[in-house]
């Protein structure tokens, strides 16, 4: 089997005639850990969703699996979907279930195993991310990072070879959070699961990342390993890591002097 | 007392042109008036004019707005307005503004009268061939959907559903049917009096409940109360990527949210229809009863008077209403894009355009039926 399990060839993504992202590139191998890191609102997320065949690319194309999402059958789609975990980033847990009847869910789409062994693997998903007690919760009665948890479980309640998650550790505490990479890197080790999870925690991507991918102004501009990443000395990259606050446009400072070039005094 | 102003403003001729100086503090407080200054005061000639900040102490964001508004004022009136000094504090401010004299405002695009009728027609088409995929894949599911290897909903979904979408709604629906009876009955038996025939308005509810209002004010309350749910649930589960994420778990959305409702409401919609028709009588044999005509004579009346034909026709229209309003609730639900407030647009869209709707098909059948 190929050992490339996702493949984005030039791909541009859009909402109705905006384009999001332009021309990207990006390949996911057997094993690995990819961080996909930018800005808020850089199109992080609608990438992610285009690697799961929920948003059709303007042009380009995605392969998942070795398969071209392109025009594939509902069936076949699910079919690859069901080896595919995704987290969403507000948790997407269907309100109206009780957290282990959303654990649940993907257990009985995909596979014929008795009720109470479905229920064995619940209780063990709803562990691994220390919920056992949310089991009989709706997902309205747990705090934000409870259902952010609870619904890894549920995209962990199949084993996926593939793991996609949007801001895992997005508002967990600093504890919780270190827990859920620690998580992230277990489940790697000990399933060889394939993680691609966008962040953009710096601790996150320190204590996890193999590769980090960096979007930025609508493109892909950085795409290696972490170590790599941190000596980058493209600009958005560097600021990115050291955390830098976004650059005062000159523009501004200019025209405010174009203003004063009259008398060019500035009393202080 | 008044209060104070924060700032000043004065104006003075500085050898090479009128120079206004502000003072003090340039805020919320002071920066209408200081506006007012300035636009009864700026010139509509061609001339220069320097704008003092020099000795602002204090400048806020209301401020800056000021300005902004002050520059565009001038451009306006054609006279050149030029920032003379700044004074430190007001730099600062400014700077986190990035001022650049104007605010940056994305011009709205108008666009044209056929610009909008074009872009509504594609709207609508989207609209509609949305509609018809929708229609297809419910249909599908519900009649494939019990034989596929794949599950849709969990089990006990569809008793749920009707559950919500039936008895719930059955209280509502007997009394209101109840009282058109009435309201029916007492109308006809007022006119059919004046020819001695007061008996026939027992024919007439009978038939109007059947064939029209049964259905109709059935279909209407169902919109109302539980189309408007439906389309609340879907588009909120969709606002929130519930929706997505069945998908992406290998879920048809359509055949787990939409199909158990389609159950639901091919089971729900003839039952509850027939009984308002049978309130709807029932609610007509109270009012005769008090006008004089025994109630065993009205319903013996009102039982002769239906024709198989009248309640056929009646009970598939109630099918097909439930039909429309379940598809145009979910359509709305699905295509709902966006946050929180989209989804009480989509509810109150659902309700009036399947209300329309049924109002529309209601008259072709009526063409169909009775010519």
């Amino acid at each position: 089997m190929s050992d490339l399990l996702l493949e984005i060839k030039n791909v541009s993504l859009g909402y109705g005639e905006e384009i999001v992202l332009g021309g990207v590139d990006l390949c996911v191998r057997r094993g690995e850990l990819t961080v996909v890191a930018g800005p808020s609102g850089c199109g992080k997320s609608t990438l992610l969703k285009a690697a799961v065949g929920l948003l059709a690319p303007v042009s380009g194309s995605v392969r998942l699996f070795g398969v071209d999402l392109a025009g594939i059958s509902e069936d076949r789609l699910s079919g690859l979907r069901s080896r595919v975990g995704l987290l969403f980033q507000g948790g997407a847990l269907i309100n109206s279930m009780t957290v282990a009847e959303n654990v649940a869910l993907p257990l009985n789409q995909f596979s014929r195993l008795p009720e109470n062994v479905i229920d064995t693997l619940v209780r063990m998903k709803l562990g691994q991310v220390g919920l056992e007690k949310a089991y009989a919760k709706t997902p309205p009665e747990l705090s934000g990072g409870m259902r952010k948890r609870a619904a890894l479980a549920r995209s962990l309640a199949l084993d996926p070879e593939l793991l996609i998650c949007d801001e895992p550790s997005a508002g967990l505490d600093p504890v919780t959070a270190a827990g859920l990479d620690q998580l992230l890197l277990d489940l790697r080790s000990a399933l060889n699961m394939t993680l691609l999870v966008v962040t953009h925690e710096l601790g996150s991507i320190d204590a996890i990342a193999d590769r980090v991918v960096v979007i930025d102004n609508g493109g892909l501009i950085f795409d290696g390993p972490l170590a790599q990443a941190r000596r980058s000395d493209i600009p958005a990259v560097r600021d990115f890591f050291t955390r830098q606050p976004p650059r005062a446009e000159d523009r501004g400072k200019s025209m405010l002097e174009r203003f004063l070039k009259t008398t060019g005094e500035v009393a202080s | 007392m008044e209060q104070p102003l924060h700032a000043t403003v004065e104006r003075f001729f500085d050898g090479e042109r009128t120079r206004v100086l502000v003072r003090g503090r340039l805020d919320r407080e002071s920066a209408p008036a200081v506006l007012d200054w300035i636009r009864a005061w700026l010139p509509k000639t061609r001339a220069r004019v320097g704008l003092d900040l020099g000795e602002v102490q204090y400048l806020d964001s209301a401020g800056v707005a000021v300005l902004a508004e002050s520059l565009r004022l001038a451009r306006q009136r054609g006279c050149r307005l030029e920032l003379v000094r700044v004074s430190e504090a007001a730099r600062r401010t400014m700077e986190m503004f990035r001022f650049r004299g104007e605010l940056e405002q994305a011009a709205p695009v108008r666009e044209g009268f056929l610009e909008g009728v074009g872009d509504g027609l594609v709207r609508w088409v989207e609209g509609a061939r949305e509609m018809l995929f929708l229609i297809a894949d419910t249909f599908y599911w519900a009649l494939v959907g019990p034989f596929a290897r794949s599950r849709g909903a969990p089990a006990g979904e569809m008793t749920r559903q009707t559950i919500l979408l039936g008895s719930r709604a059955f209280g509502v629906i007997a009394l209101l049917a109840f009282l058109i009876g009435l309201t029916l009955t007492l109308l006809s038996a007022h006119q059919l009096r004046q020819f001695g025939a007061n008996i026939f308005a027992a024919n007439l509810v009978a038939v109007a409940m059947a064939r029209e209002m049964g259905p109709m004010m059935t279909a209407i309350i169902v919109a109302g109360r539980s189309g408007s749910a439906i389309a609340a649930e879907i588009a909120t589960m969709k606002v929130t990527e519930e929706v997505d994420a069945l998908a992406a778990m290998g879920f048809s959305p359509v055949r787990f949210l939409v199909v158990p409702k389609l159950y639901a409401v091919t089971l729900t919609q003839p039952l509850l229809t027939i009984v308002s028709v049978v309130c709807g009588i029932l609610g007509g044999m109270v009012i005769a009863a008090a006008l004089g005509v025994p109630p065993q004579a009205f319903l013996h009346q009102a039982t002769g008077a239906l024709a198989l034909k009248d309640v056929s026709t009646g009970l598939l229209k109630s099918l097909v209403f439930g039909w429309i309003i379940l598809v145009v609730s979910a359509h709305r639900g699905l295509s709902t894009r966006g946050g929180a407030e989209e989804v009480g647009f989509s509810t109150t869209r659902s309700v009036v355009v399947s209300i329309f709707a049924v109002i529309i098909v209601d008259c072709i059948f009526s063409l169909i039926f009775y010519t």
